[in-house]
């Protein structure tokens, strides 16, 4: 059996030939593509530039603020106690998902959003950290993935996707050639379905892809971005990540490897959209420095 | 108070000599050196406010992912033996984490530098060995190439006193240690071709299709069939980019050459090399003996021709030398 042809760097260049700018990343000829009616997803982007201090200590005050302000945005309801209880309810068993590596999901954004679930309702002892193994998304009804923004030197970008890595129980299936997998991830039985809110800590993202974190590509963006579209939100978090790459630099400076796993995501799982012509993009608060 | 003298592959960590150290005298805080300076580091008990512990965590190969959560890619692409970790503590000022890697060879520790040459280049000896950077201190963050060994040293919260605690601690790692040069590859890279000036900012040297995507996507698989027992370093002229690999004999040399010529870049015909304008500029290569250079982005076809036959005589040089 002869082996599949593997994706090279002329396949990228190929597929982004005339492609909208902030898909350029990814190729799209060589994609597995179904045809679909055009779609639309809508991710939010609150910033305040009091967030954090000077030595990037997060302001629980203003952190309560934006993520009200977040989901009222992403549900259309009119306060933060609607909005939570239009995501998940006091029957559900509600698992929060944290990054816990590589410039960690900050314990504060977790705590806030435990706060808010039980001022909205729902039973705190129904409410538990569930990033791990298969056995924790398993023991949920309802999942709020709480990931911190990076780049990743495996997979390009290191966000929404590959928050669910340990639910596969095989997270080294999924790196280095494979990581255009991670979707698939989403899909499993005790995965798929769940996720009720993507909701990513941007307060000091990491613009460089580690495999241990380099302060001199943090930075305070201080931003929370949201959506219930996981590939949308992470094609937002692409689009920030690249820009202030460039900005660093001076010159192009692409994700490499190129983020494989969000146009799978797309394009062979179906997860969501990763094209910015399909993004509706809302933003409130602080504007300078958005890079998106 | 001791410090402790963190030995080589295999070797018990043992105790010895004055460690206190304060940035204000960062000469006289230095230990004296042990007598097998090559193969050791004495780190201080202090470095000025900040203390560590005296016992140092030690972690082999075999336990590098769990110490870093599925990240220890990076190092096992090189030639990883094992890792001592140690945290220096201030009540005051946060903590400094310092990691020394020590790998299989200088030119392994070199290339873990290499994959970034940003930030602030620092001389942690006073009469430091001529070339390019062997440490580069950023944003609180200082990396180390020492001979075999990779050090990092990191503070949590970057003050001028972290600062001069971490570039103590980075003089500490390095006293007595030997400076060889750069891996040979990347001595004999060119400094011009086709007109174009060697980038030293964009040089990386590597074993593995990992890093190599790291810096430069090629392919999703390794088809360039690089590994352990293989030295490549890649580099910028200009917008072009040339890649030297050195396999370790010549027919894995063409093996991987095939294997590339038939993925990548199959207009370039049958011979030894060739050449193609494809979707990104032009594109070559060119097979010598257990060597390979390719070329990524070339502006035209004379660039390309160029840089190729300038990377094939660094190889050939390489090679006449015996190294």
């Amino acid at each position: 059996m002869s082996e599949r042809r593997p994706v090279t760097r002329r396949d990228f260049v190929r597929g982004t030939a005339g492609a909208a700018m902030g898909v350029s990343l990814f190729g799209v000829g060589w994609a597995e593509q179904a045809t679909r009616e055009p779609r639309s997803a809508t991710v939010t982007l609150v910033r305040d530039q009091r967030a954090l201090s000077a030595s990037h200590e997060v302001d629980v005050a203003v952190l309560k603020e934006m993520l009200a302000e977040t989901v009222t945005r992403v549900t259309g309801k009119a306060n933060a106690r609607d909005a939570w209880r239009a995501l998940v309810t006091p029957e559900d068993v509600v698992g929060l998902v944290p990054t816990p590596h590589l410039n960690p999901t900050h314990d504060e954004v977790v705590a806030a959003v435990r706060t808010a679930l039980v001022d909205a309702g729902i039973p705190a002892d129904r409410i538990r950290l569930a990033q791990g193994g298969p056995g924790k998304a398993e023991a949920c009804t309802a999942l709020i993935s709480l990931p911190a923004l990076k780049a990743h030197w495996l997979t390009g970008i290191g966000t929404v996707l590959k928050n669910y890595i340990m639910y596969s129980g095989h997270p080294s299936h999924y790196h280095d050639d494979n990581n255009d997998r991670l979707g698939e991830i989403w899909l499993l039985p005790h995965v798929k379905g769940k996720t009720r809110l993507v909701l990513v800590d941007a307060l000091r993202p990491l613009c460089d892809k580690g495999p241990q974190p380099d302060p001199r590509y943090l930075w305070d963006y201080k931003g929370l971005i949201a959506g219930t579209d996981p590939v949308a939100v992470e094609a937002i978090c692409l689009k920030i990540i690249t820009a202030k790459r460039e900005a660093l630099r001076g010159e192009p400076w692409p994700l490499s490897p190129p983020p494989l796993c969000v146009q799978m995501a797309d394009k062979r799982y179906g997860l969501g959209t990763c094209k910015m012509d399909e993004i509706r993009l809302e933003r409130a608060g602080w504007a300078k420095g958005a890079l998106v | 108070m001791a410090g402790t003298v963190l030995a080589r592959a295999g070797v018990a960590a043992t105790v010895t000599g004055e460690g206190a150290m304060h940035h204000q005298h960062p000469a006289s805080a230095v230990p004296a050196v042990p007598s097998q300076a090559a193969a050791t580091v004495n780190l201080p008990q202090t470095a000025d406010a900040w203390r560590r512990p005296k016992a140092l965590r030690r972690i082999e190969a075999a336990g590098i992912f769990e110490y870093m959560d599925g990240a220890g890619e990076l190092y096992l692409a090189y030639r990883f033996d094992h890792l001592d970790v140690v945290e220096y503590a201030s009540p005051a000022d946060g903590e400094i984490l310092v990691e020394l890697y020590w790998m299989r060879t200088s030119d392994d520790a070199y290339g873990l530098l290499s994959g970034d040459w940003g930030g602030e280049p620092v001389v942690l000896k006073e009469a430091g060995p001529p070339g390019g950077p062997r440490a580069l201190y950023g944003a609180g963050l200082l990396r180390i190439w020492s001979g075999d060994l990779y050090a990092r040293v990191m503070a949590t919260r970057e003050s001028e006193a972290s600062r001069a605690a971490v570039l103590a601690i980075g003089r500490a790692i390095v006293a007595g240690r030997p400076d060889p040069p750069p891996p040979r590859l990347v001595t004999h890279l060119p400094q011009t071709a086709a007109a174009l000036t060697l980038r030293r900012d964009r040089i990386c040297f590597l074993r593995s299709h990992l890093v190599l995507n790291s810096v430069y996507f090629v392919s999703q698989k390794d088809i360039l069939n690089l590994g352990k027992n293989v030295e490549a370093v890649t580099a910028r002229y200009g917008k072009a980019r040339l890649l030297l690999v050195r396999y370790p004999n010549a027919g894995v040399g063409r093996t991987a050459f095939e294997r590339f010529r038939t993925t990548y870049l199959p207009e370039a015909g049958t011979g030894e090399g060739g050449a193609a304008r494809i979707e990104d500029g032009w594109a070559g290569f060119r097979l010598s003996g257990r060597s390979l250079a390719v070329v990524f982005e070339a502006a035209d076809r004379e660039a390309v021709t160029s840089l190729i036959a300038t990377g094939v005589h660094a190889l050939e040089t390489l090679e006449a030398s015996h190294e």
